[in-house]
């Protein structure tokens, strides 16, 4: 399968180059569930978040087979794993762990993905590309949702406060790299097309999904968003 | 209009999320740490067969980290 033949080719490196690094994200992603899984199952998490939870792990690597397929048919090897860190600082305790990955990989950054898909399935054209951003946004949801429900069943019990000061480092991988200039061909709007957003895009979906999802999400739960403001602050 | 998508996103994701809890799936949070319990001698593996990298946690950072977009 060969995709974006038509565009310059510049574009449809970046393009490939996009799906190549969605196959890394899924593929860490599918290691952070494996954690999230067993922190929760440690936590005597109920059947419902346990079984979401294994069964992203699944999904994930589904994903990943999607991804790669796709950044080859645009002519990029997504090439070998980079490593997956955990997530949380050392020194936290078993609830902080797994409270501060359910935010930083579900709320953040499962959440901008559907805000990225909810906008790229739109406009997406090729079919290949079309059936796999459905069935990725379709999986995309529930993993967003588990990170908002361990919020809400934890908070029942324990202050989540703590987590703010941890925001700017959840944002910081991901959001971060949007406020630096980007090559003109990251900026093609004909990338919308392949399943790509264009850089200036990708920034405004971030801050959009900031404002109207994460803040009020965060403040839902106890967790302030004032230093994730100060960071973006810094940032614009 | 696309605050109004928006809206929904908040509403699907962390209402929806929540109302999984307010309808009993949550569960009694245990306040054990397994660090100091025995370990049961169970090795989660990956469907691919694999572990992950640093075992079960991995290598925690000094300061937090996050995940990448998509």
């Amino acid at each position: 399968m060969k995709l974006g033949l038509g565009l310059p080719g510049p574009v449809r490196q970046v393009a490939g180059e996009a799906w190549a690094s969605r196959t890394h994200v899924e593929e860490i992603s599918a290691v952070q569930f494996f954690r999230l899984s067993a922190e929760l199952a440690a936590l005597n998490a109920s059947p419902r978040l346990l079984e979401v939870a294994s069964r992203a792990v699944h999904d994930e690597t589904r994903h990943r087979e999607l991804c790669a397929e796709l950044a080859q048919a645009y002519g990029v090897d997504p090439g070998p794993l980079a490593r997956a860190p955990a997530l949380a600082p050392a020194g936290l305790e078993l609830f902080e762990r797994c409270l501060y990955a359910a935010v930083a990989h579900c709320c953040v950054a499962e959440t901008e993905s559907m805000a990225t898909l909810s906008t790229l399935v739109r406009e997406a054209e090729p079919p290949e590309v079309r059936r796999a951003l459905v069935a990725i946004a379709r999986d995309e949801v529930e993993h967003a949702q588990l990170g908002w429900a361990i919020a809400a069943w934890a908070a029942k019990e324990r202050s989540l406060s703590f987590l703010g000061r941890a925001l700017p480092s959840m944002l910081e991988p991901g959001a971060g790299p949007l406020f630096r200039q980007a090559p003109p061909a990251a900026d093609d709007g004909r990338l919308a097309l392949h399943g790509v957003l264009p850089w200036s895009r990708r920034r405004q979906v971030f801050l959009s999904a900031f404002e109207e999802v994460l803040i009020p999400g965060w403040g839902r739960f106890g967790i302030d968003g004032a230093a994730a403001r100060e960071w973006l602050r810094r940032k614009g | 209009m696309a605050t109004k998508k928006r809206h929904r996103l908040f509403e699907l994701l962390v209402v929806g999320g929540g109302l999984w809890v307010a309808t009993g799936c949550g569960g009694e949070l245990t306040r054990q740490d397994p660090q100091q319990q025995p370990s049961t001698g169970v090795r989660r593996v990956l469907p691919d067969g694999g572990v992950p990298d640093g075992g079960e946690g991995g290598d925690e950072p000094s300061v937090g980290y996050g995940s990448g977009f998509w």
